[in-house]
């Protein structure tokens, strides 16, 4: 299936790809269908493209590389809607916002996006935890969220 | 800032016709009610922050190639949360 990438142009994926994410994200709650690009990477840093539109599309970073102790306290409720028993089954990523000074870079932790490749479900839950929404990955400050 | 205390089940008013209610405490988590006319947009902070920098990262992210990445890695010590 041959979708519109932000990106990276036309890009053929596979249906069985598409993760179904049943309230959107937030201030996009009508876009129910995304990819995640660059999964292979290895940096992660991947693309939350969505399908049906090029737009929106997010650079999403894998927390568990890049910021030291990230315990995300995912609730019942979360996991039930994702069809998940424990937060194991999820993969977690974090939205970044990416000025042209990449040193800026910000990540939302309080608000990361729960993936259950299984079930192909996703959602963007708000956690319990006492993050940042705005969290400065470069920053060298050890800030406290 | 306006601070009022109040005890559980007590109440305080806005603007006539909200009426928000301490309905039980328990730890540092206290349970609020709120009654409002259907058009009054009541959510967490947390979520409008989030909905805003949603908004920012789809318009403003720029796509990360291998030169930034390289950038990154080499300035990203893990950090505490």
């Amino acid at each position: 299936m041959l979708i519109k990438t932000k990106d990276f142009g036309g890009i053929n994926i596979n249906e069985e790809d598409i993760i179904n994410f049943p309230n959107g994200i937030y201030a996009f709650n009508n876009v129910k269908e995304f990819v995640l690009l660059n999964q292979d990477a290895d940096n992660g840093i991947v693309q939350l493209q969505a399908v049906r539109e090029e737009s929106p599309r997010f650079i999403m970073f894998d927390p568990f590389m890049y910021i030291e102790g990230f315990n995300p306290n995912v609730s019942n409720a979360d996991l039930k809607s994702l069809n998940a028993e424990s937060v194991e089954e999820l993969n977690i990523f974090v939205i970044a916002v990416v000025p042209e000074d990449i040193t800026k870079i910000t990540v939302n932790l309080k608000s990361p996006v729960l993936i259950n490749f299984k079930s192909k479900l996703g959602m963007q839950c708000i956690l319990d935890n006492n993050y940042l929404t705005r969290y400065f990955l470069l920053s060298e400050e050890r800030t406290v969220c | 800032m306006l601070v009022i205390s109040r005890k559980v089940n007590e109440t305080f008013i806005i603007n006539d016709n909200i009426t928000v209610q301490i309905l039980e405490i328990n730890g540092d988590k206290i349970k609020i009610g709120i009654e409002a006319p259907k058009d009054i947009r009541i959510m967490r902070s947390e979520i409008l922050e989030t909905e805003k920098l949603n908004i920012e990262a789809q318009n403003n992210s720029i796509i990360i190639d291998q030169e930034k990445i390289n950038t990154l890695n080499k300035k990203i010590i893990k950090k505490k949360p």
